[in-house]
């Protein structure tokens, strides 16, 4: 297990923003079907989650979008910035953070 | 074994619209044809991933998900605001997000431009009402033919009654659309050649699916033979298909029991008609994807006893879950492996989540116990290497109340172990003693013999379950099965074909598994085997020095 990535309690920003960094560990990267469960996942809540290649310095993109994830070109290593806002927000990223 | 004419088949690199057929309404019609073209491509999605296959599933799932995604759907819904017809703005659409992947600096996502693309042909299909595959649905019947590969897409238009053997340059069997065609049983040969797409069309052919090879303008006399050939294949799937419902005895007058695999709730519509005795391998992942939590043992009880009832057998063998880094649930830790086909999976995961272990046991234990049950519960151990985790399972099976009473000789209750891993076949002597019975897994026990990724198509070939190295294997768990006195199952891919079954009877195999649509012709493979011959090829195979010398012996020419 990745301590970095479920250790994340999200860190609330503002009022029901919250926010979490991951770590690619998939030696695939961030393929076509983890993103679809990645899509899946986020689609359940509610809040609104954007997700942001660091490593690349990539634009924001959308999680509900699996077009959108796939333009981060995540690979193994990879730190991605992710962002939730809405009021399940932490849970969202509770329940994202353990995907990558 | 399929005999017929050539046709080249080029897939379309990019499918232009043409806007000819289209007559644009106002938007609000344009955006409900959108709509309507979207549920009938999802529901053929849906059914496509239902297959059998799991590696084929998940690309149909993928689909899905693109097929709903925002950035198509908005785009196309913002184009249709503006005047354009829905074709259009699917076609306009569409070819933007194939450029704009293709664009992208990473190979491995900018090929998924692909997906896209495949999922733009199937809209565009619907929505211009011309089967964008036109060319492969028009073909007439006997048609061989050539292409350089076919996409899934391509491979799903396929008509078994046109064509009727395919011969691609490019691609190796384990491909997504090998699997396919395999499914729809048209025979399929593969990376045979970018020579064979010069070939004049119309020109007769044969596709020798048993020989793997494509035969130009045959003389008539091996036409002929090759005509003989494929006669006694249909009459003895005539022949067998009006017996299935009839018990499996061979010559000399051994009972085989041939059993089904079932991977979902949705494989009963099959296996009700199939003639099956029973289930002979349960694969319960389906019970536990898709969801935040795992079934609770009341969830499970009612599944297994659904699929007890459906399948009106007398044996219901059920593989506890076998899940590993590669397909991960949500409620357990995502485990970073660079090699899960190596890593912590089946009973290697089960036995660090014994939670999940114990209430799938209990489930299995308790369905036993049940006033109306009749037959016996097989529990199946996937995955094991070592002894000890045969011992811990026991453990965990003997702290659970009830299960003493019920795992008697003659009970109601079995437990066994998967043979899949080399080490497993090897201490099969050890494992024996310890269990019920065995189950040989041929797919894995082959790749993980030869050391070679089934789904890896530069090494494919080399994980043929034919092989004598696993051969051998296979000789051994079955001494040993014998020796302490239970019954050697074996249901991988292999026991499916009923070319194959007098091999596997020779080398000691007591009962077969197979898919739904197989279980008639390996009942009939059944009834014309002898022992003694079977024992006879069983030890040539032995000796024999790789696995194309042992395809002779089952198919002599």
């Amino acid at each position: 297990m990745d301590r970095a990535n479920t250790g994340v309690s999200p860190t609330p920003t503002e009022g029901n923003e919250h926010s979490a960094t991951v770590t690619v560990k998939d030696p695939q990267g961030l393929h076509l079907r983890t993103s679809k469960d990645v899509v899946r996942v986020a689609s359940q809540y509610q809040a609104e989650i954007t997700a942001q290649n660091l490593s690349r310095s990539s634009i924001q993109v959308d999680v509900k979008s699996i077009l959108q994830l796939m333009q981060l070109q995540a690979r193994q290593g990879h730190v991605l910035l992710l962002q939730a806002a809405g009021p399940d927000a932490a849970d969202a990223l509770n329940a994202l953070c353990v995907l990558f | 074994m399929g005999i017929g004419k050539l046709y080249t088949y080029t897939s379309l690199p990019n499918v232009t619209y043409s806007a000819a057929v289209e007559q644009s309404t106002s938007p609000a019609d344009e955006w409900q044809r959108y709509l309507d073209a979207r549920k009938k491509v999802d529901a053929e999605l849906a059914q496509l991933a239902g297959m059998e296959n799991p590696l084929v599933a998940d690309i149909f799932l993928v689909h899905q998900e693109i097929l709903h995604d925002k950035l198509l759907t908005d785009g196309v819904r913002a184009a249709i605001d503006r005047g354009t017809s829905a074709a259009t703005a699917t076609q306009q659409v569409t070819s933007e997000l194939v450029q704009l992947f293709q664009n992208l600096s990473d190979d491995y996502f900018a090929s998924r431009s692909v997906d896209i693309r495949d999922v733009g042909q199937r809209l565009l299909a619907h929505l211009s009402g011309v089967s964008l595959t036109g060319q492969l649905a028009a073909l007439p019947t006997g048609t061989i033919l050539l292409a350089e590969d076919l996409t899934p897409y391509d491979a799903t238009h396929l008509s078994p009654e046109s064509v009727v053997g395919i011969a691609l340059a490019g691609s190796a069997p384990t491909a997504h659309t090998a699997i396919l065609a395999r499914s729809l049983g048209i025979p399929l040969i593969c990376s045979v050649g970018t020579a064979v797409l010069q070939l004049p069309p119309g020109q007769n052919a044969v596709v020798d699916g048993l020989q793997g090879r494509l035969v130009v303008e045959p003389d008539p006399e091996l036409l002929d033979s090759y005509t003989q050939t494929r006669q006694r294949l249909l009459t003895f799937r005539v022949t067998a298909e009006s017996h299935s419902h009839e018990p499996a005895v061979t010559l000399d007058g051994q009972r085989v029991l041939v059993h089904a695999n079932v991977n979902s709730q949705e494989d009963m519509l099959q296996v009700a008609g199939s003639g099956a005795d029973g289930i002979g391998l349960l694969r319960t992942e389906y019970l536990f994807q898709e969801r935040t939590n795992p079934p609770t043992v009341a969830e499970q009880i009612d599944a297994y006893r659904l699929i007890h009832r459906q399948a009106a057998g007398e044996i219901l063998t059920v593989r506890l879950l076998d899940i590993g880094g590669d397909k991960p649930v949500r409620y357990l830790p995502r485990i970073a492996e660079s090699n899960p086909f190596l890593g912590v999976r089946g009973i290697r995961l089960l036995l660090q989540h014994p939670e999940l272990l114990r209430d799938q046991l209990q489930a299995l234990i308790a369905l036993s116990q049940e006033s109306g049950f009749t037959g016996v519960v097989r529990i199946l151990v996937p995955m094991v290497s070592k002894v000890v985790e045969v011992h811990r399972v026991l453990e965990v099976l003997e702290a659970i109340p009830g299960y003493a009473e019920q795992h008697q000789p003659g009970g109601p209750l079995q437990i066994g172990v998967m043979i899949e891993v080399p080490a497993a076949a090897l201490l099969a002597d050890r494992l024996a003693p310890l269990v019920d019975f065995f189950s040989i897994g041929t797919n894995d026990l082959a790749q993980y013999t030869m050391a070679a990724d089934r789904v890896n198509s530069a090494v494919a070939s080399l994980a043929s379950p034919l092989d004598p190295a696993v051969l051998r294997l296979i000789g051994m768990a079955c001494q040993a099965g014998q020796m302490a006195d239970i019954p050697v199952a074996i249901c991988g891919e292999m026991a499916g074909d009923p070319s194959i079954f007098p091999l596997l009877f020779g080398l000691g195999v007591t009962e077969v598994s197979v898919v739904a649509p197989a279980v008639a012709l390996v009942k009939e493979a059944v009834r014309l085997t002898d022992g003694d011959a079977a024992r006879q090829l069983a030890e040539q195979a032995l000796q024999a020095d790789r696995a194309q010398e042992v395809h002779r012996l089952l198919h002599p020419q």
